[in-house]
């Protein structure tokens, strides 16, 4: 049977948000498969914001075994293909041992480890993202 | 206008349950991720309420896609997508 | 631009993981922007009202003190479940927090009232 489909061609401004982590909730990569599905179907994906465990994507040292699918890459050519506004929030990031060299400093920590294409920053643009979007979509926890 | 309700546990106490009863006529279900195994017990609907399941977690499953005559409608990731932006609103109920 | 309603459910237990303190962390966030904000506990979500939590015992910070502290964020609107805490053996007059019990129908129109939901 045939689904709903969306009103006409119109394009729909999305925000997605991630909450699990890569390789302890499928979540993560349906966040990931979505968004792609999404640009591909010409819709604007305003954000993509990683909450909770989900900014566990945005972990530069993630170091999967070479047959299994890499999400963290994945993410990566997706934001940087589409210029993709992705934010790791910057409390739940820190908590769990993922930082930009600015925090590392500031921390008075050895290395950085945030992913390239991602940036951190707070909960507000979460806020800010859904006020802004037509939609808004959440992945897992 | 109506909510897109998306189920990912195969639990029914742990979303799908809750989501039932507070489903209005219009809604929408979309079961993915481990709430496809919820496809082939699900409950009578409210009414008017129009349920489908996502394709490439069935299949990764190994779960038999619903049939002729099911009540669910089988979409793929862009049919997700289509959802979302079909329904006023999302509640991931995970 | 027109004030939008945000609704945030909570659905998960206090401490056993942190998606309570999640939750809240973006209710506080989101109440700062001058929208409608509507909170409501369902499920499991309703033990974080439980009287008398004392989170220190496993050096966790007490999630309802935080909760108490919402109306100093103007979020007002507090619902909590009326058969969530049926079955769990919760009143509505033994809570930490004031809510608004709500039916089924209720919980309806406020996610059908909402602009967007976040459920956690």
């Amino acid at each position: 049977m045939q689904a709903n489909q969306p009103p006409g061609n119109t394009v729909v401004k999305l925000t997605v948000v991630v909450h699990s982590a890569p390789y302890s909730s499928q979540a993560a990569y349906s966040a990931y498969r979505f968004t792609a599905s999404a640009l591909e179907a010409g819709h604007e994906v305003h954000r993509v914001f990683f909450y909770y465990d989900g900014v566990h994507a945005s972990n530069a040292l993630s170091t999967p075994p070479q047959d299994e699918f890499d999400l963290v890459k994945a993410w990566q050519a997706l934001i940087e293909q589409h210029e993709l506004d992705a934010i790791s929030c910057v409390s739940s990031a820190l908590k769990r041992g993922i930082l930009d060299a600015r925090e590392a400093h500031r921390y008075e920590k050895q290395a950085a480890n945030l992913a390239e294409g991602f940036v951190l920053s707070g909960l507000g643009q979460l806020v800010d993202a859904s006020l802004s979007s037509d939609r808004v979509v959440s992945f897992g926890a | 206008m109506s909510t897109l309700h998306i189920i990912n546990k195969a639990n029914a106490s742990q979303g799908l349950s809750s989501c039932l009863r507070v489903m209005l006529p219009g809604d929408g279900l979309l079961l993915i991720e481990d709430g496809v195994y919820l496809a082939a017990q699900l409950p009578a609907l409210p009414e008017a309420v129009r349920a489908h399941v996502l394709q490439e977690d069935l299949q990764a499953r190994g779960i038999a896609l619903p049939g002729e005559g099911s009540a669910l409608f089988t979409v793929d990731y862009a049919g997700f997508v289509a959802l979302v932006c079909a329904y006023a609103r999302s509640v991931s109920w995970s | 631009m027109t004030p939008k309603t945000l609704t945030f459910i909570a659905r998960s237990t206090p401490y056993g993981n942190g998606r309570a303190k999640a939750l809240l962390d973006m209710v506080l966030s989101a109440a700062v922007f001058d929208q409608t904000i509507n909170l409501l506990f369902m499920d499991d979500g309703v033990w974080q009202l439980a009287r008398n939590q004392q989170p220190a015992t496993i050096d966790a910070k007490d999630l309802s003190a935080a909760l108490g502290a919402l109306p100093l964020y103007d979020v007002n609107n507090v619902y909590v479940e009326a058969r969530a805490l049926d079955e769990r053996g919760l009143t509505p007059q033994a809570l930490a927090v004031d809510a608004k019990p709500c039916d089924d129908t209720e919980i309806a129109a406020l996610i059908a009232g909402s602009d967007q939901v976040f459920a956690l």
